[in-house]
Formats: structure tokens, C-alpha cells, sequence
């Protein structure tokens, strides 16, 4: 039997295109690097897979039901720390974004600053910030707040000036040729178009900083974090239990009412 | 004197094209002028000249007798009103909202600043319902923009032009997206609110036909210069083809099957049947 098959790519000379190829091999090249750097080991990695489900064995214990009122206590600090450290981070970050997007800003000047802001506050993760604010104001949910709020000013301070920047010009232009002074070209032209990504963006900061939120404890910023070390340090897993299964919850909960107010509101 | 006056007006573009050519027009008021001309021969920035949307490299642009610049903008702006092919409207806000930002350049300091928490005075939100009584959209009013048809949308954007009591309303090609008899919708209503109003109204159009109809005035540009400056029934098959070129006898004809041409006119003869000419008219 003979059959030939050629197979072609849809290019003048049938071969992948040469960015393509190119950076597959970057990428190849990339992994190979990054694999020897962390040690990557695949007869550990497989051997590591029966340790999973030995140490997952430890859960199945009876839970320390006396432990709840002190776990809802804590959840609900960190479900707290969270809605207050994005609404403030909100407030500052809609004025920030309107001065670092390039069609919003006032001049070139203030727009580089403003950028440079959001790049350095969002550089240290939450847990560096947490640690600085700890020194500066003690423990407690406080400087977890600070340093959610700060971290998230950062991150949607960018992701909305980026919204403000896709807005549809036309509509902008509409606005304008009415006589329209500055503030009142970016409330009624630029901030409602960019409204469905804002919020958007806020459900998705909202879900991240519940979860951040959770690990701040561990360098004593308040919330759920201190208690979840404490019991992994101490093997107290009829705790651990109980604490792992309550995140799991509320970042479903989470995930359940987020597309429902997403359509709401967009 | 003539309420805009524009004088050897030049713009070019950065990629080397030019848009205008030492440009010259006076528009008196009250009248209602048509620019007519084929894809790319400055119409559009022409007008935006008028608002200063576009800059001119030399030349100036008066309206009311004072000579735009970088200063006055706003203040010209809110006198001058613009309509435009793709409507422009902020679609997530509602109609009223919409046209309400007509207002935006009549408002006090106060009002100014209420106007940022979307709160408008009372006589503000008496003219925008009357504009959009004018335009027929009343009860419309607290649809969000996008959900209309185009034909409605345009006539917002009427509306938000007319709340500005301008003097001078500008469109730019108004019709060209709409389906043709919307777009007779539109020039009727652009029409009756340049005789009843007293409003100047410059239109840039596309459709020789609908200059022909609804024109006082009409100005033929190509490649940035203007090439004609008539009444519609100066506008014959030789003026036709100085704005278009040769190709327009073959595709358009001239005939008086157009019911607006009196009957005594009949222009050169074309080898077009009649039917033909009607159907592309």
C-alpha cells in the first residue's frame, strides 16, 4: 500500500513559522535551566507522591469541634481584613489609575510617576509588607490590612488603568466636542465604559485577598494565619482539619456568588 | 458678517498626506450647508477643523467672530454642536444621561462639580427632556444608550446637541451607517431644526442625492480643495465629475426621474437608462 502523507503548516514553505520555532526552543532552553537550578529530580517527585498520601492520612481524624467558635472568629478577621483592605485599596486606586493611563492622564510626567508607583508597591508580596507593618505597629489584624491594602492599591491601580486605556475613543471624542471640562470627560466618558472591568477586577482582587489573607498570620498580621501555623507545628491536625475545610468552603462560596454578581452588575 | 469663517485653511497629516489645501469658506448663518465629496477629500477634517477635534497647520477658523485657539476651545465648543456617523454615545450610560452631557459646558462652579457625582439642576434636566422630546425619544429616556437602534442612537446624539443650544450644529457623515430610510428620517429632522431653530447646519455627506434634496448650500471637495460652491441646482453632471472624477457619469447618470429637480431641468443627456439612475439615487 502506498500512501504518502504529507502534512503541511499553512506557510509559504510548509514549515512552522521561524518566531514560532524560536521560541519553542527559548522555552525548552528555559525549562532545561530552570529544572537543573531547582534540583528537579523526577525519582524524587514520584517517590514524593506516596508521601502525599501518607501525610493526607493524618486528617482523617475526628475534628476539634471545640475549636469552632475560636475558627469563625478567626475567619471572619480574615474575611474582614480582606473586604477592608480591597474597599480602601478601591478608593485610592480609581484616582491612581486615572493619572497612570496613558488616555486619562494629565501629562506624560505624572503618568511615568504614577506607573512607577504601582510597580514598586506591587513588587514585595504581601507577606514582606506584612512583616514591615508588624514592626512598625505590632501585631494584630492591622498591619495585615495595611499591607493587603498597599499590595492591592498596586495591583488595581494597574489592572484598572489598563481598563481605562482600552475605552472606546469614539464615545470619548463625543464627550469632548461637548465642552466638556477635564473631570467631567473622565466621569462621564472614561470611568463608566471602564466600569464592567473594574468590577471584574475587584471580584478577582476580593477572592485573592481572602486567600492572602489566610497566610498573614503567620508573621502575626491577624486572621486565620497564625492559628493554621501554630497546628501545623504542633501536628494538631483535628485543627488542621477544620481550618483547611473552612477556606475551602469560603473560597467556593466565593467562586459560587461571583459570576452570579458579576452578571448583575455588568 | 458671516458666522464661520474659515481662511487658507492647510492640514496635513503626518504620514505625508494633505488633507486640506488651502481651504476658504464662509458659511452665513441660518443656512443649512452640505459638503459633498468622495472617501478621503477632507470633509471630515474639515469640519473637525471647526471644533478645533482637528488642529490645523495654517490658517484660521472663526466662529462668531472669534478666532479659535487653544484657550477658547471650550467655550467654541459649547456653542457648536456635532452629530457623527458612528453616534458616539457612551452606550452604558442611559439615554438621558447621555444627552444630559450636553449640558456639561453650561453648568456653574457648583453645578460643575455636582455634575461629577452625576447630579444635574432642574432647568439642565428640563432642557435635555425637552431635546429629547424634540427628537422624538421621550420615552426612551432611561434605556441604556446601547440598547437602541441606530437610527434612535443617532437621534440622541441629536439630542445631546441640541441641549447644548448650540449655534452651529456640525454632522459628520450622520446617515452613513443607517439604513436609507432612517437616514431620510435624519436629514428631515436635521432640517426641520435648521429652519425652525435658526440653526446653522453643516453635514458632510457622501449621498449626491440626499445633498440634492435637503442642501441650501453645497460645497464639492476633492483631495483637500474645494471644487464647488453652489446651490443643489447648480450642481450638474460637469460639477458632478469635477468632485468625483469621470467615473461618476457611468455608475450615477443624471436624470430627472429625481421627483426634487423641476421638471424643466433636465441635465446631459446619459446613455443610463432612467430606471438605473433611480435605483442608485
Amino acid at each position: 500500500m502506498t500512501s504518502s502523507i504529507s502534512l503541511r503548516w499553512p506557510t509559504r514553505r510548509g514549515l512552522p513559522p521561524l518566531p514560532f520555532v524560536v521560541g519553542i526552543a527559548a522555552l525548552l532552553a528555559a525549562l532545561s535551566f530552570s529544572a537543573r537550578v531547582v534540583e528537579l529530580d523526577l525519582g524524587k517527585l514520584a517517590h514524593s507522591f506516596v508521601q502525599l498520601f501518607v501525610f493526607a492520612g493524618n486528617f482523617f481524624v475526628t475534628p476539634d469541634w471545640a475549636y469552632l467558635p475560636d475558627l469563625f472568629a478567626r475567619m471572619a478577621e480574615t474575611v474582614g481584613m480582606a473586604l477592608l483592605a480591597t474597599t480602601i485599596a478601591l478608593f485610592a486606586s480609581v484616582p491612581l489609575a486615572v493619572l497612570a493611563a496613558r488616555n486619562a492622564t494629565p501629562n506624560i510626567f505624572v503618568y511615568r510617576v504614577a506607573r512607577d508607583f504601582l510597580s514598586v508597591v506591587r513588587a514585595l508580596p504581601e507577606l514582606v509588607w506584612a512583616l514591615v507593618f508588624v514592626s512598625a505597629v505590632g501585631l494584630g489584624p492591622l498591619p495585615g490590612v495595611m499591607a493587603l491594602s498597599v499590595v492591592t492599591i498596586g495591583f488595581m491601580g494597574k489592572l484598572f488603568a489598563e481598563s481605562i486605556e482600552v475605552v472606546d475613543r469614539k464615545a470619548v471624542e463625543g464627550v469632548k466636542v461637548v465642552g466638556a471640562r477635564w473631570f467631567q470627560l473622565r466621569i462621564f466618558a472614561m470611568l463608566p465604559q471602564a466600569m464592567p472591568d473594574l468590577i471584574g477586577t475587584t471580584m478577582y482582587i476580593i477572592d485573592h485577598n481572602i486567600r492572602a489573607a489566610a497566610i498573614l498570620g503567620i508573621v502575626g498580621a491577624g486572621g486565620i494565619g497564625f492559628d493554621m501555623i501554630e497546628s501545623m507545628h504542633l501536628f494538631r491536625f483535628a485543627r488542621l482539619i477544620l481550618i483547611t475545610a473552612s477556606i475551602y468552603v469560603l473560597v467556593s462560596l466565593l467562586d459560587h456568588i461571583s459570576p452570579w454578581l458579576r452578571e448583575k452588575v455588568i | 458678517m458671516s458666522l464661520i469663517r474659515i481662511v487658507e485653511l492647510n492640514k496635513t497629516f503626518g504620514n505625508g498626506i494633505k488633507a486640506l489645501q488651502s481651504v476658504s469658506l464662509e458659511i452665513e448663518a441660518g443656512s443649512f450647508v452640505v459638503v459633498l465629496g468622495p472617501s478621503g477629500a477632507g470633509k471630515s477634517t474639515l469640519l473637525r477643523c471647526i471644533n478645533r477635534l482637528e488642529i490645523p497647520g495654517s490658517g484660521t477658523v472663526s466662529v462668531a467672530g472669534e478666532e479659535l485657539n487653544a484657550a477658547n476651545v471650550r467655550r467654541v465648543r459649547s456653542q457648536v454642536g456635532m452629530v457623527f456617523q458612528q453616534f458616539n454615545l457612551v452606550g452604558r450610560l442611559n439615554v438621558m444621561t447621555n444627552v444630559l452631557t450636553g449640558r456639561l459646558s453650561h453648568l456653574s462652579v457648583f453645578e460643575g462639580i455636582a455634575s461629577l457625582g452625576y447630579l444635574f439642576g432642574k432647568t439642565d434636566c428640563q432642557i435635555a427632556r425637552e431635546a429629547l422630546e424634540r427628537v422624538g425619544l421621550a420615552a426612551r429616556a432611561w434605556d441604556r444608550a446601547d440598547r437602541l437602534s441606530g437610527g434612535e442612537q443617532q437621534r440622541v446624539g441629536i439630542a445631546r446637541a441640541l441641549a447644548q443650544r448650540p449655534r452651529v450644529m456640525l454632522a459628520d457623515e450622520p446617515v452613513a451607517s443607517l439604513d436609507p430610510v432612517t437616514g431620510d428620517g435624519i436629514m428631515n429632522l436635521l432640517k426641520e431644526i435648521c429652519v425652525t431653530d435658526k440653526l446653522t447646519v453643516i453635514v458632510n455627506l457622501h449621498q449626491v442625492s440626499l445633498a440634492r434634496r435637503f442642501a441650501d448650500r453645497i460645497v464639492g471637495m476633492n483631495s483637500g480643495r474645494i471644487v464647488f460652491d453652489g446651490s443643489p441646482r447648480d450642481l450638474n453632471s460637469d460639477a458632478l465629475k469635477t468632485i468625483y472624477g469621470e467615473a461618476i457619469e457611468h455608475e450615477y447618470g443624471v436624470s430627472a426621474a429625481e421627483h426634487s429637480l423641476p421638471a424643466g431641468r433636465l441635465m446631459a443627456a446619459s446613455p443610463i437608462p432612467i430606471s438605473l439612475a433611480q435605483r442608485v439615487l
